[in-house]
Formats: C-alpha cells, sequence, structure tokens
C-alpha cells in the first residue's frame, strides 16, 4: 500500500504558483527523493504536506486516510515528522529536552497529571527520557546530551533535529534538505544513518541538491521544477531525462 | 443633531488620524508599533502649552513648538528603544516603548503635577450654522490645521528625496541600503517626523479640551491603534481614513451608548478588525 | 587575602543553586518563623502585599515567559476576580472560602474567552487587544453602576473566616503563605511536565512546536487561562485583605508594574518572577521617601532591563537573543549601548 499519496496538489502565493498540479505516491519503506533547482517549490511541497502552508486544492492521503484540511499538529501525532531546511532546534535547551519535546504527540499526560504527579506522568516522564536517551545513542549525541542545542556543532545541530522528528514515532520523515552545509565526511555519514533508517522501516522523502546522496540512496527520484514534476523514477531513469537536464543545466546551445 | 455629530467627529477625528499616522509611518518603516505615541502627544500638548503661557500666545506658534517637541523625544526614543535593539526580538522593543511611556507620563506628573492645567482658549465662538448645527471657529481651526499638516505629509512623503527614502525604507530596508540610501538617518527622520505629528495632535487637542494633563495621552493613544489597524496599518491615507472614521463613528455611537462607554466603541472596533479583516479597509494584505 | 563583598555575594549565591532543596527549606521556615519574633503590623502587611505580587507576576510570567505571548491587560483579571468576591461576599454573603475558588472560575472563564478570540493575533496586536480589554473592564467597571457601584467602589468587604477563626493580621499572612506555596508549587509541576514544554517549545519556535505535533492554539488558550486564575484568585485575596476595591485599583499601569516585576526578575524564570516581585513589592516600602517618583522609576526599570539585560537579574538565557549573542558583563553591556546610541548603528 502506498504511504503517501499525493493528488493534483496546489499551492499559490498571489500570482506565483509554488505548487502546480503535483502528483506523488511514496511507497512505503522507501526513500524518496525529491529534487528540483532553486525556487522549484519543493519546500512548499512539504509544507503542503505537513499543513503549514495548507494546500488550494488537491488531496493528501496518509496510508489511505485523508489528511488534507487536517492542522499540523494532528498530522504529525498521525505519523508525519519533519525536519527544516533552515534548521529549527530550540537553541537553549539542552540537546537531550530538544529531542523529549518531540514525543509529545507520543504522550497524553494532562494537567492535572502534572499537577498531582499521578502514576501515569511518573511512568511517562520515566519513559520518555529512556526514549529519548536510546534516540540519542543510535545518533551518537547522548555524551552530549546535556548540552545547550546551539553549541553544537553544524552536522551534529541536523543529526539532532532528525533525532528530534523520531521521537515522535512517525511512519513517515519528511528531511528537508539534510546535507546543506555539511562536508564530504559527515554527508557519507549521513548516508549510512539514513539508510538505517530505512532498515528500521521507516518511510522517507527527502529533499536534497546533494546529487551524489540522493543518486545513491534514493529508490525513487521525483524532480520538480517551477512547481511541475518532471520527470519520476530511479537514479538512472532521472539522469538521462532531457527535460531534467534542461531543467538543471539550461537549454543545449545549438 | 446628527449634523452637529458629524461635525464633532470630524474635529475630533483630524486628532485620530494625526495620532493614526504616526503609528503608521513608524509601523510602515520599522514593521513595530510604537506604543509611546500618546506619551509623544501628551509632549507636544505640554510644549505648546509652555510656548502659550510663558511665551507668545498663538495659535500656530504653539503647534510649532508641539511638533517640535514631539520631533526630539520621537528622536530620543528611536535611539533608545529601536536603534539600539534592532534586530533583537521585536517584542523587546514593544516592551521598551511601554517603558517609555510610563516613564514619560510619570516624569510629566512629577515635574508638572498631577492636576490638568488649563490652556487658553483660541478662536471662540461659532463661525456658522448649518442644519441645525453650530460650527465654531476653533473646530474650523482645528479642522484645517490638521488637513494641512497631513496634505503636507503626503507631499513630503510623495514629493521629495526624504520622502522616497522613507516609502522604500518601509517596502524593503536591506535593499534600501544596497541602493545607497542612509537607512539608519531615515529611519531616525521617519520616526521624529511621527513624533512630530503626534505632538501637533496633542496641541489641537490641548487647545480643544482646553487641558492639559500628564497621562492624556492613554487613551486617544490606543483608540488611534485602533484607527490606524481599522484604516491599514500599513496605508497611510488608511490611517487617515481610519482616524476620520473613528472620530464620526465615536461621536455617533454616543448616541446610542450612554456616555460612560464611549471609549470602548474605538476598541471594539480595534478588535473587530483584528479578528476578521486585519489588513483594514485599505490595507494591503498582511499575516497576522 | 582579603574577600571582597563581590566575592562574598557570589559566594552565598554559588551556594544556593549548589544547594537549592535546603535552601529553599531554610528559606521557608525563615517565612514561617519570623512573624513570631517580630510582631509588627506594618512588616506583616507589607509581607502579605509582597505575596500578591508574587502571584501576580508569576501567573503572568506563564503567559509572557513560558509561551511568548502579551498580556498587557493583566491587571483586568485581578479586577474581575477581585469584583467576583466583594460582590459575592457583599450582595449574597458568600464566605471567602467560596469566593476565592470562584474568582478564580470567573477570571479564568473570562481569560479563556478572549484568549479563543484573540491568541491567533500576532504578537504586538495581541498585546494591543489585552490591552484594550483591560481597558474596557476598567471601562465597564466605573460605569455599570448598579452592579459595581461604578466609582464608588465596593467598601465593607468582611474578613474572612475559616473554621471559624476569624482572619487576623497573622491569618491573613500565613494564609497567603500557603497560597503562595500551593501557586509556586503548582507552576513548577506544570513547567516541568510535558505541558510546560509544549508552552516553552511555542515560545521558541511556533512553527517547529507546530510540526512536532503541539497544539499551539489550544495550548496558549491553556496557558492564558490558567494565568488569568491564578490572577483572579490573588484578586479574591486582595479584595478580602483590603476591604475596599474600585477600578482605581485594575488601571493600565498596575498591568505595566506587573511586566516591570517579570522582566526585572528575568522573564520566562519561576524564580526570576518571584524575584521582580519581591523587589519591586518591597521597593515602595524601603524607599518611601522616592514615593512620588515610583512610577518614573519604574519606567525606567522597564526600559533599562529591556536594553541592557534583557535576562532579567536571574540572567535567563536567550530572552531576545541578540545577533551577536553571547553573555557580557553588565556594564559592558551599558558601554556598547551608549556607545551605540552616540555613533549610530545597533550594539
Amino acid at each position: 500500500m502506498s504511504m503517501l499519496h499525493m493528488v493534483n496538489v496546489r499551492k499559490a502565493f498571489g500570482g506565483l504558483v509554488a505548487v502546480n498540479n503535483v502528483n506523488m505516491t511514496v511507497q512505503e519503506g522507501t526513500i524518496h527523493a525529491v529534487i528540483g533547482p532553486n525556487g522549484a517549490g519543493k519546500t512548499t511541497f512539504f509544507n503542503c504536506i505537513t499543513a503549514l502552508n495548507p494546500p488550494d486544492t488537491g488531496e493528501i492521503f496518509l496510508q489511505g486516510e485523508r489528511i488534507d484540511g487536517l492542522p499540523t499538529h494532528s498530522i504529525n501525532a498521525l505519523g508525519i515528522a519533519r525536519t527544516f531546511q533552515n534548521i529549527r532546534l530550540f537553541p537553549y535547551l539542552s540537546v537531550l529536552e530538544n529531542v523529549i519535546i518531540g514525543t509529545h504527540s507520543e504522550t497524553r499526560t494532562n494537567l492535572w497529571d502534572a499537577l498531582v504527579h499521578s502514576p501515569r506522568f511518573r511512568r511517562e516522564e520515566r519513559e520518555i527520557e529512556e526514549f529519548a536517551t536510546s534516540l540519542l545513542e543510535r545518533i551518537g549525541l547522548v555524551d552530549k546530551k546535556d548540552v545547550y542545542a546551539r553549541n553544537l556543532p553544524y552536522g551534529e545541530q541536523r543529526k539532532l533535529e532528525i533525532a528530534r522528528a523520531l521521537a515522535s514515532r512517525p511512519k513517515v520523515l519528511l528531511l528537508d534538505e539534510p546535507a546543506a552545509g555539511m562536508n564530504t565526511t559527515e554527508t557519507a555519514g549521513l548516508d549510512e544513518f539514513i539508510r538505517s533508517l530505512k532498515d528500521d522501516g521507516f518511510t522517507i522523502v527527502l529533499i536534497e541538491h546533494d546529487m551524489r546522496l540522493v543518486m545513491s540512496i534514493a529508490d525513487i527520484i521525483t524532480v520538480i521544477d517551477h512547481g511541475i514534476k518532471i520527470a519520476e523514477g530511479d537514479a538512472s531513469v532521472v539522469q538521462n531525462d532531457p527535460q531534467v537536464i534542461e531543467a538543471y543545466l539550461g537549454k543545449r546551445a545549438v | 443633531m446628527l449634523v452637529q455629530q458629524l461635525v464633532n467627529g470630524v474635529t475630533q477625528g483630524s486628532l485620530f488620524a494625526l495620532l493614526a499616522i504616526s503609528f503608521a509611518i513608524v509601523y510602515g518603516v520599522l514593521r513595530l508599533v510604537n506604543f509611546a505615541t500618546g506619551s509623544l502627544y501628551m509632549v507636544g500638548a505640554f510644549a505648546g502649552y509652555f510656548i502659550v503661557t510663558y511665551v507668545v500666545s498663538n495659535f500656530l506658534v504653539a503647534i510649532l513648538f508641539g511638533a517640535i517637541g514631539g520631533f526630539i523625544v520621537g528622536f530620543i526614543l528611536e535611539k533608545v528603544a529601536f536603534r539600539a535593539l534592532r534586530g533583537v526580538a521585536r517584542i523587546a522593543s514593544l516592551i521598551c516603548t511601554i517603558g517609555f511611556s510610563v516613564f514619560l507620563n510619570e516624569l510629566a506628573a512629577v515635574l508638572f503635577g498631577a492636576e490638568a492645567k488649563a490652556m487658553p482658549s483660541f478662536y471662540s465662538g461659532v463661525a456658522f450654522r448649518v442644519g441645525g448645527a453650530a460650527v465654531s471657529w476653533l473646530q474650523i481651526a482645528m479642522i484645517v490645521t490638521a488637513a494641512v499638516v497631513l496634505i503636507g505629509l503626503q507631499l513630503f512623503i510623495f514629493k521629495t528625496k526624504a520622502g522616497l527614502a522613507i516609502r522604500t525604507v518601509s517596502l524593503d530596508f536591506k535593499t534600501a541600503g544596497l541602493m545607497g540610501i542612509n537607512v539608519d538617518r531615515t529611519i531616525s527622520l521617519a520616526f521624529s517626523i511621527a513624533g512630530a505629528m503626534a505632538g501637533i495632535a496633542g496641541v489641537l487637542a490641548a487647545v480643544y479640551y482646553n487641558a492639559v494633563v500628564f497621562n492624556m495621552g492613554n487613551l486617544p493613544g490606543l483608540k488611534s491603534f485602533s484607527a490606524a489597524v481599522f484604516g491599514g496599518l500599513t496605508s497611510i491615507p488608511g490611517a487617515i481614513l481610519g482616524g476620520y472614521l473613528l472620530g464620526i463613528i465615536e461621536n455617533f455611537g454616543v448616541q446610542l451608548v450612554s456616555t460612560g462607554y464611549r471609549d470602548i466603541i474605538g476598541f471594539v472596533i480595534l478588535v473587530t478588525f483584528l479578528l476578521l479583516r486585519p489588513r483594514g479597509l485599505l490595507g494591503r494584505k498582511i499575516n497576522m | 587575602m582579603a574577600t571582597s563583598l563581590g566575592d562574598r555575594w557570589k559566594g552565598l549565591t554559588g551556594w544556593i543553586k549548589a544547594h537549592p532543596v535546603t535552601s529553599l527549606g531554610v528559606l521557608t521556615i525563615l517565612l514561617i518563623l519570623w512573624p513570631l519574633f517580630i510582631n509588627n503590623q506594618y512588616f506583616l502587611r507589607v509581607a502579605t502585599n509582597v505575596g500578591l505580587a508574587v502571584i501576580l507576576a508569576s501567573s503572568l510570567n506563564i503567559i509572557i515567559g513560558f509561551t511568548g505571548m502579551f498580556s498587557l491587560g493583566h491587571a483586568a483579571f485581578y479586577g474581575i476576580g477581585a469584583y467576583t468576591s466583594a460582590l459575592l461576599a457583599t450582595r449574597l454573603g458568600v464566605p471567602f472560602w467560596l469566593g476565592l475558588p470562584a474568582a478564580a472560575v470567573v477570571a479564568g472563564f473570562f481569560g479563556a474567552l478572549i484568549g479563543l478570540a484573540t491568541l491567533r493575533l500576532r504578537a504586538v496586536f495581541l498585546a494591543f487587544t489585552t490591552l484594550g480589554f483591560g481597558e474596557i473592564t476598567r471601562i465597564v467597571i466605573l460605569n455599570w453602576r448598579s452592579f459595581t457601584r461604578g466609582p464608588l467602589g465596593i467598601a465593607g468587604i468582611p474578613i474572612p473566616t475559616i473554621f471559624g477563626i476569624t482572619f487576623n493580621r497573622f491569618m491573613y499572612y500565613y494564609f497567603m503563605l500557603v497560597l503562595v506555596a500551593l501557586v509556586l508549587g503548582a507552576i513548577w509541576r506544570m513547567y516541568h511536565s510535558r505541558i510546560g514544554r509544549a508552552l516553552i517549545a511555542i515560545r521558541e519556535d511556533e512553527t517547529a512546536a507546530r510540526s512536532m505535533g503541539i497544539n499551539v492554539f489550544g495550548f496558549k488558550v491553556l496557558a492564558f487561562t490558567m494565568a488569568c486564575m491564578l490572577a483572579g484568585l490573588a484578586g479574591s485575596f486582595f479584595a478580602h485583605f483590603q476591604r475596599f476595591i474600585s477600578a482605581d485599583s485594575f488601571v493600565s499601569n498596575v498591568s505595566f508594574e506587573i511586566i516591570t516585576m517579570v522582566a526585572l526578575g528575568g522573564t520566562g524564570s519561576i524564580g526570576g518572577a518571584v524575584t521582580g516581585a519581591v523587589i519591586l513589592g518591597l521597593f515602595p516600602e524601603v524607599f518611601r521617601f522616592l514615593a512620588q517618583y515610583r512610577q518614573v522609576i519604574y519606567g525606567l526599570i522597564l526600559i533599562s532591563v529591556i536594553v541592557l539585560k534583557p535576562g532579567g537579574i536571574v540572567g535567563v538565557k536567550g530572552v531576545f537573543e541578540k545577533p551577536s549573542g553571547g553573555q557580557k558583563g553588565f556594564w559592558a553591556i551599558v558601554g556598547d549601548h551608549v556607545s551605540a546610541i552616540f555613533k549610530g548603528g545597533a550594539a
């Protein structure tokens, strides 16, 4: 069954159509990359899926259920988590606290529980701390768990953001340019990490500009230019598609 | 009766319009709300009061000094509450202007006493009657003065280089800087002009109500913010329109509710517009 | 080697930070015992008023500090609580122990109402709306004479009686102490829970918070309502303590004073709000001779804190962060700002 299914999604800002009737299907357990020249509408597309910028028209399905029209926080609770192009961590909170906050939709403690320190409160607090710590172990940041997020090196901040997204136990991870600003070593590490996430059963949708990374890990690639899907397929198909080449490099000089 | 309300409304609307412009200029240029606008109004009123009481009892001189007072204090305010906080979260500037508003108001109370002082009157007497309403010379003077100032401002904004600089900075200050406009100076100028507008409104109010008092700016400041939102915070003509409309609506509204509740009318309008149509009547679409 | 006063101070504050529980214990014992040794009506009254300030500042801190919203009309909810309790007591003979929670509920109700209507607005617009609401409340109280006796206020609010014991100045103080302890305890527990974390996330980055499953609007309304309930609680106590209330006690300047307390102590810090409240609560008493300049000084304090040390006394990090970041010494920051003002350009 398809994990994410987007039908005729369209989003316009005034006169500018950022996402123009895009159809895309993401299969469960795959790594699906979305690429395209800058300003092509990829981040807006992500924003449509998570309802930060709800689409004007079109439908979006998560495992067969419609999610367009739902508010962003509900979409997260249903299983879609994301990272951001320009990292949106909480700079003055510790690494561990950043991840713990990510568990929000997985917990049920309410105000009353908090005030009286009910058994549910105590249990959930313990559980999320254990869970968050285990996530930090997985990404290799557990010895820095009390460091302010802003004091982490850039590459580690990006990993932390992914860990925070994982904290909400999503089915789908939307990663917006996770390799941006990373050097070759860091990108190689990211490559392995994303593969391991796929092995763990996550479905991953990835916006990226780093072509080596994309061609290496993506099962399917969708190419978007000026809001329109111009090609889709595996790496070899996309690399040889003339429209894709034209979009990136411009028309061949005669 | 209705005509009288209309006349009163337009007169008071002149005050609101000037204050609303003050908000609009600052918001346009800095995307910030100057909470101390009411205090600038009060400063202008006191400046006019002192000139008239101790130097020369002349309406135009009072207006001039009100403008100067507002201009100077506005200049200082910009340096401390906005320039020094450039790049910091907007809310910091807002709180700072609140601090200034309290500081200026209470300083006036300490320096000049908490009781209202009588402002000499000008232009007494009725000019003419129309439809059962009496229009006084004073009202004419106020409406005309405000209109002249507003037209002068429009000419300045649209026909001078400095005005062009202000408009450019309001659209996009980064690009304006790249184009060679001295952004800092322009913002300073815009702010000072906004202060002058408030100051002029203050003098006019002092003359109209025959009184100056340290907290005279509180309610007018709030109401004029309503008027500015109502007309459209990003639009100067909108602010003017909002100001006059608020004055008229308030005066008509008092016919419906008792005078004690008069001041609520402005707030009701504010909340309604913020909730239903944040861009106001004439503003550009903004994200609220 | 001579230890300077500064060293001693640092030593003391360092010890307190290292031993928070013991410090709190010592403080609590002091707070309970001192009236038994210093039986002074004036001191007791001041201390009780400081307690009120602590509750008000702590409640506003939930809105401004924890959640990053902006309320300029907090005094209105204080007033709503006070008038609810006062009217219930004087007109219906409702006893204090019922009037107190009733005041909290009514104030909370209005808080929820205003919150639902306005909390989607951006900061500055929310600020003016709350200010407007504050003014509306004051004007309605002044004009609805049949209900609130208008400018006459409500006098003769009865002294509370609990378990048959009529309050004396000691009882007022100890009751306030218990109330403060409960309020601060509740705020502490709320802060260190999923709810507190959600509020902080909203403050830091709403978009990220939303994307992590936090119902931003819902939590904003929750925080706002909680804060208003607490303000109503304080109002009820105030009514039965001062035994006379009028619209004058709930003017906008009061809202600004509370903001100043929060900012001075440290926006977003529980200890900060308490510190600010204690300092500004004691200030009028300690500096009696400056009484007429009080408001001017408050204005100056607010300006200075924002410009010079936005983290407040406690030194909250990340409040109004400057682009350059970094934590500088207090006087270094003063110097930066002064030179910036004269040279032009930001510090």
